[in-house]
């Protein structure tokens, strides 16, 4: 069934038809064959009853007188008839009288007993009963007996002609199914050939073709409708879809052209951020040069504080912009770290080196703690390792006014090959503390300690951020834990940090203190196309034997370096005609020249600048605004010189490991011996300190106003002067000092030692 | 008076056991005739003649004429043809006559048998039967010869007859085929 079920249309109109056909022939052959079968009986029944009349009353006159020979011979006549086989006629009293028998039915047979007339038909024989009457009356019967034989050929001839006709009729049913199926199979296939057409090419536009009024051209009309349906819709679809597309696009165009305006923009910033960062740097760099300049030439105090005030200012500004700009860096994303083998011993000891006489100015303990297992060399973005460093330890110079300040670097090991570890560096103090709610803010930029004195702390509150924003571009993390008045622990979390393979020589620079360098007689060319900034290195190499040729841009430049030979080339970048770098790059093609080293100063700031500056073969660099420490220590690589006894260029700096860690107590300057009659003057001083002193010192401590201050300072350097006392005349020096340069940083924290100061002046008086 | 009435009542008795003994004898003697089976079977033979016989139209003028059937002196025949059942032969009722030869009662006879061997009677019978339509049935060897039309003979212990086609031409009979075809046929030589 599932075979007929599955069969394609054409197969199974044929099937139908020929079945129906054959079904119709089968039973029409059938009662064909019925009636050819009742009527062959019937007419043999017939002829016979009519034989049997013939004999019976021929053979009447026989039985009436007793003849059995003359009977006999009546059936003789029988034999005619080949197919009865056998006759026998019985007298009145229903014995046989005389019997025929064909020659060929050999078999013994009993008749049967006579009956009524009539005939009937047994398994293969017609046998049949007649009386025979004589003048109305019963004289005897005749049977006759007569087999089938006939009536079977008869059949087989039919049948094989039945079956002939059947075969015939089938091939002519065939023939004309596969004729008449097509006008119901045509429509069906032509549509689904259509439906096929139309889901592989998805045209929607092609019609079928109706064939006729009928149910299936009714079909084909609905089917049709149906595609014109679908078409509409597909074409309303697309132009909605058009249309959403038109709407969309013009979105993102102006999407397109808002985020293209945005990121002018934010370039816009960016060049704008640079430039005004070069712009500021430049006369930074004059303003800082002069200011350090003068420091050595100017020995009215009044002028030099002045000037201190010039510089510490200048360099907060300083601060200020590397600050922003470093943050607008890492806002863009366009601050890049560069891992290289770093040894964290080195940097830790550096940030001591360089915290160590702020701290001890403090009167602050500086701990610095290692792990001794710490490997000497890790894959580290170094400078800003050490950004890190700065901005928290000198945070926590800047918040701890007693007590100690602690650096400790520790290690987890992570992986099982000490291929990586995990790098702990936490910096803890015993300063201010941060209020709970407030912990999370201080990593905001621009945000400060609600509260916090910013007159007297000053800062501007990116430091923290920014080194928050470090961290995690390093892969790790930050966090802090304080308690208000009791201090706070900032703890550096760096994760998979890479033990480098090669352990490092600690050659990093450490400048050298100016003064301590001495320069064998050189002549250096010094290329700046601005006055100010070619008077400003004149100034940092006003030094015995040391000469000095200038040139305004970089064409000068290689004239004058060929001219004279220069031992060292000072080269700006930004100049008018031809910059550093070409010049650079042409003094360092001639053979004669290429032995000179150039080193550059440049105001550029970002890394690509850097990069191009680097590569056109410099052999230093200094980045403006320069003081005059980096600079001597970037001449000491190149030029002939002594520094602290020993020869330059080719020297180690020193910061080894073991001086490192251990740690400093903040000295007290040695007091000079006492005479018996000072000790008693002192006795008044500390009483004077004590009493009317110590309420002014409250009264400026609390109010904080920058002329009483100094009204304190003087009336205490007068004192300090009068009896003599160094510490004494240097505290109120030094406040008198961070009063007028508003050296927020530092003035509280020397207004709090007054009391240290008494103490002081007493141990000394006891002594 | 008693004894009077009781000897009249006896004489009724005596006379009744009479009549019953009587009705008995008679009964008994009636019941088996002595009829001789080859004289029942010549009797149904002659009976079934006349139903292979056509006679002229004068003969039996009616329809329903009556077939006489006379045995000339045989006693015998008529107690045989008693015998035979429902004597109609084509609607025709067969009776049987007895009669002497030379009775007048033969004159309406329609089939005679005549049961002597002497040959001076069969030719004075036949004689007397010539011109007549009348089926002579005889038992005597040249039967048919001295102008009988139907002669009965035994052969095989079976009564078989022949015929003389001639004579039953002369006396206008029509034999059917029928019997013709069981008969020896017997032709008169041309005169």
């Amino acid at each position: 069934m599932h075979l007929f079920r599955d069969m394609p249309i054409k197969s199974k109109l044929r099937l139908v038809i020929c079945l129906a056909g054959v079904v119709v022939l089968l039973i029409s052959s059938a009662a064909f064959v019925l009636n050819y079968v009742i009527e062959f009986r019937q007419n043999m029944a017939h002829e016979l009853h009519s034989l049997a009349q013939v004999v019976g009353s021929n053979s009447a006159s026989a039985l009436v007188f007793d003849d059995r020979k003359a009977a006999e011979q009546c059936l003789t006549a029988l034999s005619a008839k080949s197919h009865v086989v056998f006759a026998c006629i019985y007298n009145k009293s229903g014995h046989i009288f005389a019997k025929y028998q064909s020659g060929d039915d050999s078999m013994a047979w009993t008749p049967p007993r006579p009956r009524e007339d009539g005939y009937s038909f047994d398994d293969n024989h017609l046998v049949m009963f007649q009386r025979i009457l004589l003048d109305g009356a019963q004289v005897g019967t005749l049977f006759i007996r007569h087999d089938l034989d006939e009536m079977r050929l008869r059949l087989k001839q039919y049948g094989l002609l039945v079956t002939l006709i059947l075969a015939v009729t089938l091939v002519i049913i065939i023939l004309l199914s596969n004729a008449l199926q097509r006008v119901i199979s045509e429509p069906i296939l032509s549509l689904t050939q259509t439906t096929r057409d139309i889901s592989e090419a998805r045209d929607y536009s092609l019609r079928a073709e109706r064939h006729g009024g009928d149910e299936i051209g009714e079909l084909i009309d609905r089917f049709n409708d149906m595609l014109e349906e679908i078409q509409k819709r597909d074409a309303m679809l697309e132009s909605k879809v058009a249309a959403r597309t038109a709407e969309l696009s013009q979105a993102n165009e102006a999407l397109l052209r808002a985020k293209e305006s945005a990121e002018g923009a934010n370039r816009a910033k960016g060049e704008f951020l640079a430039n005004m960062s070069h712009e500021i740097r430049t006369p930074m760099n004059a303003i800082l040069g002069f200011a350090e300049i003068l420091t050595s030439n100017i020995t009215d105090d009044q002028q030099r504080e002045y000037l201190s005030g010039i510089l510490s200012s200048g360099k907060t500004l300083l601060k200020l912009i590397n600050d922003i700009l470093d943050l607008s860096k890492i806002e863009s994303g366009r601050l890049e770290l560069s891992f290289h083998e770093v040894n964290p011993w080195q940097v830790l000891s550096e940030v001591q080196q360089i915290f160590q006489w702020k701290v001890q100015e403090k009167g602050l303990e500086f701990k610095i703690e290692i792990d001794p297992a710490l490997p000497d060399a890790l894959l580290l973005d170094g400078v800003r390792l050490r950004q890190i460093l700065f901005n928290l330890v000198g945070n926590a110079a800047k918040f701890t006014h007693h007590g100690y300040i602690k650096l400790a670097a520790h290690k987890n090991i992570t992986s099982e090959d000490h291929s990586t570890l995990e790098l702990i560096i936490s910096v803890e103090d015993t300063g201010i503390g941060i209020p709970p709610d407030q912990i999370e803010q201080v990593f905001e930029a621009f945000r400060q300690q609600i509260g916090q004195d910013t007159t007297r702390y000053g800062g501007t509150g990116l430091g923290l951020s920014i080194t928050r924003r470090l961290v995690e571009m390093m892969g790790g993390e930050i966090t802090v834990k304080s308690v208000v008045g009791q201090g706070s622990v900032f703890r550096v979390l760096l994760n998979d940090v890479k033990v480098a393979a090669r352990r490092l020589e600690p050659d990093l620079p450490v400048w050298p203190v100016p003064e301590s360098v001495i320069f064998e007689p050189a002549l250096i060319l010094v290329v700046d196309d601005v006055d100010l900034n070619r008077s400003l290195i004149k100034g940092f190499l006003n030094y015995p034997g040391m000469d000095i040729i200038e040139a305004a841009n970089g064409a000068e430049a290689v004239e004058a370096a060929r001219r004279y030979q220069p031992n060292l080339i000072l080269m700006d970048m930004k100049m008018p005609v031809m910059d550093g770098t070409e010049a650079t790059h042409i003094i360092k093609q001639d053979q004669r020249l290429k032995q000179i080293p150039v080193v550059v100063l440049t105001a550029a700031v970002s890394e690509e600048d850097e990069n191009k500056v680097r590569k056109a073969g410099c052999d230093g660099f200094l980045r403006k605004p320069v003081s005059k420490q980096e600079l001597y220590a970037e001449l000491a690589k190149f030029l002939p010189c002594n520094i602290g006894g020993k020869k330059g260029p080719k020297r180690k700096l020193a910061g080894s490991q073991d001086a490192a860690v251990h740690t400093q107590k903040s000295g007290s300057p040695v007091p000079k011996p006492m005479t018996p009659e000072a000790k008693i003057r002192l006795d008044g001083l500390i009483q004077l300190l004590e009493t009317e002193l110590t309420d002014k010192w409250r009264g400026i401590h609390e109010t904080f106003i920058m002329s009483r201050i100094e009204d304190f300072a003087r009336q205490i350097i007068m004192l300090g002067t009068d009896y003599d006392l160094e510490p004494l005349t240097a505290w109120g020096n030094t406040l008198l000092k961070q009063a007028k340069t508003f050296d927020m940083e530092k003035l509280p924290r020397t207004i709090d030692r007054f009391s240290d100061l008494i103490t002081e002046i007493t141990k000394l008086k006891n002594s | 008076m008693a004894m009077t009435k009781n000897n009249k009542r006896l004489k009724w008795r005596v006379a009744a056991v009479i009549w019953v003994l009587i009705c008995l004898a008679a009964a008994l003697t009636y019941a088996v005739p002595p009829v001789s089976l080859e004289s029942r079977v010549k009797a149904a033979f002659i009976y079934n003649f006349a139903k292979f016989v056509e006679w002229p139209e004068q003969a039996l003028p009616d329809k329903d004429d009556t077939i006489f059937l006379c045995a000339i002196e045989d006693t015998d025949f008529g107690q045989a043809f008693d015998l035979i059942e429902e004597k109609i032969v084509k609607g025709r009722k067969v009776v049987y006559q007895c009669c002497p030869k030379s009775s007048t009662a033969l004159d309406t006879c329609h089939i005679v048998y005549l049961n002597s061997q002497d040959p001076k009677i069969i030719r004075e019978v036949l004689r007397s039967f010539k011109g007549r339509h009348v089926l002579t049935v005889g038992e005597q060897e040249g039967f048919v010869q001295l102008g009988g039309i139907i002669n009965l003979y035994s052969s095989d212990n079976k009564i078989r007859f022949e015929i003389n086609v001639d004579a039953a031409n002369r006396a206008g009979l029509k034999l059917s085929s029928q019997l013709l075809k069981l008969a020896k046929i017997y032709r008169e030589e041309p005169k």
